[in-house]
C-alpha cells in the first residue's frame, strides 16, 4: 500500500514503530493548514517557520515519551500545539495589549492583525493578499472563529470552548464571517479562481 | 430522521461536523429546497476561495524537524 493511502492513525504508529518516512509523510499531509493558521496569528514568516518547527518537536518529544494517548485526534491535537505555542510567541514579546474578559483572560484579544512586513508581502501573492486582507477587515469574534475552523481545523466544538461561548454562537458568527466575506468578495468583483 | 434543517446545520455539513443521518437528511432536504441549496452553493463557493490562502513552510523547516526526528531515534526505541 502507498505512504499517501494510510490514514494520520496509521502513520502515527507506524513511526512509533521506527518508520521516520511515515513522519514525512504527515507533515507533508498537513504542513499547509498548520503553518497558515500560524502565520495568521503571528503574521511574520520566519516567526511561523520558528513555531511550526517547535510544535513539531514538541510533538515528537511527547509520542516519544509515550504522552501521546489522542490516537485518533492527532491533527487537532499539533493544532492545538501550534495554536498555543503562537500566542505563547504574544506573551513573550508583548506586543499586544492585554484586554481581560469576563473568565480573567481573553486570549483572542491579543490576535491584533499587524502590518505584513514587506519581505512577507512579497511572499503572498496577489489572490492570497486580498484573502488575507478580506479576513482582516472582519470584526474580531468572527475573524477568530474563521480562522480557528477554516485554518486550525477546530471543531465548532472546540472553539466554543476556547472561546468560551456556545457552539450556536459560534456557528453563528462563522456563518456571519462567511457571509460578510461573500459580500466583499461581489462587491470587490474578486475573480479569486 | 426528525430535525430541522437550517442554515446552520448546512453550515456544519460543509466543515464535516454531521453525523451519517444528518447528512443523509442534509443532503435530501438539498435536493428539494431551492433556497437552502442556494445558500449551501454559496458558502461552499466561499469555503473554497478561502482554502486558495495558504501559505506553506519553507523545506529547510521541515528537513529540520525530520533531522531532530532522526536523530533521536534511539529514544522511541527505548518506550
Amino acid at each position: 500500500m502507498k505512504l499517501t493511502q494510510i490514514s494520520d492513525k496509521e502513520l502515527l504508529q507506524a513511526y512509533v514503530h521506527g518508520n521516520e518516512a511515515c513522519l514525512e509523510m504527515l507533515i507533508k499531509r498537513h504542513k499547509r493548514k498548520i503553518f497558515t493558521s500560524i502565520y495568521l496569528i503571528v503574521h511574520d514568516t520566519y516567526i511561523a517557520e520558528d513555531i511550526f518547527q517547535e510544535t513539531f518537536i514538541k510533538v515528537i518529544q511527547t509520542i516519544r515519551s509515550g504522552k501521546y494517548k489522542e490516537e485518533n485526534k492527532f491533527i487537532p491535537w499539533v493544532m492545538r500545539i501550534a495554536r498555543n505555542m503562537s500566542i505563547d510567541y504574544f506573551r513573550k514579546t508583548r506586543r499586544v495589549v492585554m484586554v481581560t474578559g469576563e473568565d480573567g483572560e481573553d486570549i483572542f484579544s491579543r490576535l491584533e492583525i499587524s502590518e505584513t512586513n514587506r519581505e512577507d508581502q512579497m511572499i503572498l501573492n496577489q489572490t492570497q493578499r486580498t484573502v488575507r486582507k478580506l479576513i482582516q477587515t472582519l470584526p474580531e469574534e468572527q475573524r477568530t472563529v474563521l480562522i480557528l475552523r477554516q485554518y486550525a481545523d477546530l471543531s465548532f466544538k472546540e472553539i466554543a470552548k476556547i472561546t468560551g461561548v456556545s457552539i450556536n454562537t459560534a456557528l453563528g458568527r462563522m456563518r456571519y464571517a462567511l457571509n460578510n466575506l461573500r459580500k466583499m468578495i461581489l462587491e470587490k468583483e474578486l475573480n479569486l479562481q | 430522521m426528525n430535525f430541522t434543517i437550517t442554515e446552520t446545520e448546512v453550515l456544519r455539513y460543509i466543515y464535516g461536523e454531521t453525523n451519517p443521518a444528518e447528512s443523509k437528511a442534509i443532503r435530501e432536504e438539498l435536493k428539494i429546497n431551492i433556497a437552502l441549496k442556494s445558500y449551501h452553493d454559496r458558502m461552499m463557493e466561499t469555503k473554497n476561495e478561502l482554502d486558495l490562502f495558504g501559505m506553506e513552510p519553507d523545506e529547510t523547516s521541515v528537513n529540520i524537524i525530520l533531522e531532530y526526528s532522526a536523530s533521536h531515534h534511539d529514544s522511541l526505541e527505548h518506550h
